[in-house]
């Protein structure tokens, strides 16, 4: 195994970890408002439910970044002899989707919490309140996109 | 795909009339009542809205004993049983309901006693049972004149320590009733020495236990608590018995809220109208249309009503009704997400709905999926109980579910299965209609999502223009529309023209600047003095950013695309790394990852091509030409809550 693609490796490990610890951190802000949401009216759980997985997505995003770094570098045949500087960027393209999910996660699962807020006294309100939360979400997509992009053009 | 032209009339009629009128308009639900500010309270004696809350808790309360769990699709969906008004109307009357919930309540208060007591006799169990051993009446291990007697319990690895402090005391005594970690004990003092026993019990942590007091022994009072809670268990037996009797009449309960949900909704519209001593007089909103039906329903059949049309209050908006054909219908619910359309805007539905499918599409896009998701849509329309939105949107996913076979075909995604696996027979054929390999090469999609997105944008200035025109502001619609077409395409092809290194391109660019002049010159036209009108009109220039970010957000398209088919391509990978893994036993693990994860992956793929999907319409299509801001029509109806009451 080269150095280079031990470095492409702890690429996809940014991406996949932060993407995931955001999602996780997003997602128990948004569960702690669901939790008093449904002390209330249990029956609002299926609508809850909708909003609470909304910051779920960049740990998706940043799994996905972590695969196609994978996919580059042939991890599943053992791994392509990958120069240094190859390593190097890959490394750096797994930077986007992971910070970028890590810190709209944590942010949407606000946007979410306050929307769950929301869902608890206008129920019939579904649409509007999905959408805000999803307005936080185009920065992750942009650091998914920035990863895929970079990592589809990097020469190895 | 307009406004409906509404109407505001009045009915005035004899108080006679009041009450036939209003049952009427709630049964017809074509009217938005308008309150007049003469309105008072009617004379109804009967809190409707009490009897609902009381009918409420008690159909939770059946619902709870009978162990009822609701469905996630349920808690949505709310099945719903197709009923005749009549038979509400004679279910309210005959049942007698106040009964149930007496009883209700009665069993309710019964059961929280007996909890309470239970709670209470094996407190004092758990209290005694350590002290079991001891053959004295409970009553006799009190404090009396002169002596203290105190219970208590203690860790065992203090005991030697308080065994030699007690001997200490002038008399004292540690009786040692048992136990292992935790030892139970007496200590036994005089009074003249309370303090220095309640300075024992800090120092060596010792916990006092207050026994019941009793004339039996600690065995015997325990076996007579075990008879009482023997007995508590029968009568909350007997109880939940006649509880679980009551279920049944629950469904009539329901029909009896559903029928003064009616009532208090024809109370509350009431309270709307105005009166003189003999009459009402009523306003509200209708579809134009609807008029001549409602005047002859009303006024021909009963010469004591009139129905007036009138001109709305000054600044009173009418409410707004949008009306599409039947394949649009879906998509008002999206224009619904952002807000009706106000008097004089246009409804969008119809312009999105195009768009909407086709990036719905593009963020599933795989043939497998799409027919799932169509066929599970089909599914639920027939076998669930829908509100109007409900139905839209599984239409909305039904098409959804179709477009994304078509986009699946294009892109070559097969539940995600590599085509270069399949034999060349299926293959081949396959990736011959393949067009786009998104995974493969995501330039290409992102290209393609990019001019999908200035389509858009360009389609939005378009509507504006187009409307300006229509209402017959065409120097607004040239110059803040038409102009910006004109430019944003001039810069696009300038572009494009350049990094393919045609000699058109001097022409685009000179086509550009004359846009970008065009502006600059009108877009201050509003703006006071000279000066002001060239600095806006330089500034307006800067909208070509925020052109350009719209743009961009489309590339969402090309991310949501990928994350859908990579997530199944690791979906399949899992799963042929379990088929090996146990012989047999290991093609049940597969097919339970590819069934698991398959669905998880369609699910959370749905709700991120929804959304998003949804939110490329709500900021960057509305954004160009639709302002909203209208109120939804809201007609007088009849609400239910548990089942739909037929047509006569």
């Amino acid at each position: 195994m080269t150095i280079g693609l031990a470095l492409a490796l702890f690429g996809a490990t940014f991406a996949a970890v932060f993407g995931a610890m955001g999602s996780a951190w997003g997602i128990s802000i948004a569960a702690e408002a669901a939790g008093g949401v449904l002390s209330e009216d249990p029956e609002k759980f299926g609508k809850v439910l909708v909003l609470l997985a909304l910051p779920g997505t960049q740990g998706f995003y940043g799994f996905l970044g972590a695969f196609y770094i994978m996919l580059k570098v042939y991890i599943v045949g053992g791994g392509a002899p990958i120069p240094l500087s190859a390593g190097l960027q890959l490394l750096a393209a797994g930077i986007p989707v992971g910070l970028a999910g890590f810190v709209s996660a944590y942010y949407q699962g606000r946007a979410s919490a306050a929307s769950i807020f929301f869902i608890a006294k206008r129920p019939d309100e579904l649409g509007k309140a999905i959408i805000l939360p999803a307005m936080v979400e185009t920065y992750a997509v942009l650091g998914l996109l920035a990863t895929i992009l970079m990592v589809s053009w990097i020469k190895i | 795909m307009s406004l409906i032209a509404m109407q505001k009339v009045a009915v005035i009629g004899h108080l006679d009339r009041r009450e036939p009128l209003l049952n009427f308009l709630q049964e017809a639900g074509v009217m938005q009542i308008a309150p007049l500010p003469l309105g008072q309270s009617t004379t109804a004696t009967e809190n409707f809205e009490l009897y609902l809350l009381e009918l409420k808790a008690a159909i939770a309360a059946l619902d709870t004993a009978a162990g009822v769990k609701k469905s996630f699709i349920e808690s949505f969906a709310p099945y719903k049983e197709t009923i005749s008004g009549e038979f509400l109307r004679q279910t309210a009357k005959e049942f007698n309901w106040r009964e149930v919930i007496a009883g209700l309540n009665r069993i309710g208060n019964e059961l929280a006693n007996l909890k309470n007591l239970e709670g209470k006799l094996l407190a004092d169990r758990r209290l005694l049972l350590p002290f079991t051993k001891v053959r004295v009446p409970l009553d006799s291990l009190r404090s009396r004149e002169q002596i203290i007697i105190l219970a208590g319990s203690c860790r065992a690895k203090v005991l030697d320590d308080l065994t030699g402090a007690v001997k200490k005391l002038a008399a004292g005594h540690l009786e040692v009733v048992g136990g292992d970690k935790t030892i139970y004990l007496f200590l036994i003092a005089t009074d003249q020495e309370a303090g220095a026993v309640n300075a024992l019990f800090d120092e060596f942590k010792l916990e006092k236990i207050s026994l019941p007091s009793s004339k039996l022994t600690p065995a015997d009072e325990t076996k007579q608590l075990d008879g009482l809670l023997k007995k508590t268990a029968a009568e909350r037996n007997a109880f939940n018995h006649e509880l679980a009797g009551l279920i049944k009449h629950k469904k009539r309960l329901t029909y009896v809220y559903d029928y003064y949900l009616q009532k208090n909704g024809e109370r509350l519209a009431g309270e709307q109208l105005a009166h003189t001593e003999r009459t009402f007089i009523l306003t509200g909103w209708l579809p134009k249309k609807q008029l001549p039906k409602l005047k002859a329903d009303l006024e021909q059949r009963d010469k004591l009503i009139a129905v007036r049309e009138i001109g709305p209050d000054p600044k009173e908006q009418p409410p707004s009704l949008i009306e599409n054909p039947g394949i649009f219908t879906p998509f008002e619910l999206i224009t619904k997400i952002f807000g009706s359309p106000s008097p004089g805007d246009m409804d969008p539905s119809g312009p999105l709905a195009f768009f909407f499918i086709l990036f719905f599409a593009l963020c599933l896009s795989d043939v497998g999926y799409g027919l799932i998701l169509a066929g599970i849509a089909v599914y639920y329309q027939r076998t669930l109980t829908l509100s109007e939105g409900g139905k839209n949107l599984l239409n909305l996913l039904f098409w959804g579910g179709i477009a994304t076979v078509f986009a699946g075909v294009i892109t070559g995604s097969y539940f995600a299965v590599s085509l270069d696996s399949l034999p060349p027979s299926i293959g081949g054929p396959l990736k011959s209609v393949q067009l786009i390999d998104p995974v493969k090469n995501p330039l290409n999609m992102l290209i393609i999502s990019l001019l999908l997105g200035l389509v858009q944008i360009i389609t939005g200035l378009a509507l504006g223009l187009y409307w300006k025109l229509k209402n017959g502001e065409y120097l607004n619609g040239l110059f803040d529309y038409g102009l910006w077409i004109f430019f944003l395409l001039a810069l696009v092809l300038y572009g494009v023209t350049t990094a393919l290194g045609r000699e058109t391109s001097l022409l685009f660019s000179r086509l550009a600047i004359a846009g970008a002049t065009g502006l600059v010159l009108t877009q201050g036209r509003n703006e006071r003095g000279l000066l002001k009108k060239a600095v806006s009109g330089i500034l307006s220039l800067y909208r070509t950013t925020s052109f350009l970010g719209d743009t961009l957000s489309y590339s969402r398209l090309l991310a949501l695309m990928m994350t859908t088919s990579i997530i199944g391509m690791v979906i399949n990978i899992i799963a042929d790394l379990t088929r090996g893994s146990v012989p047999i036993l290991g093609y049940i693990i597969m097919a339970a990852v590819l069934l698991v994860g398959h669905l998880f992956n369609l699910v959370i793929s749905v709700l991120g091509a929804f959304v998003h999907s949804a939110r490329l319409q709500l900021v960057e299509f509305f954004g160009k030409f639709y302002e909203g801001g209208g109120k939804a029509f809201k007609p007088f109806r009849r609400e239910t809550a548990y089942t739909i009451i037929s047509p006569k």
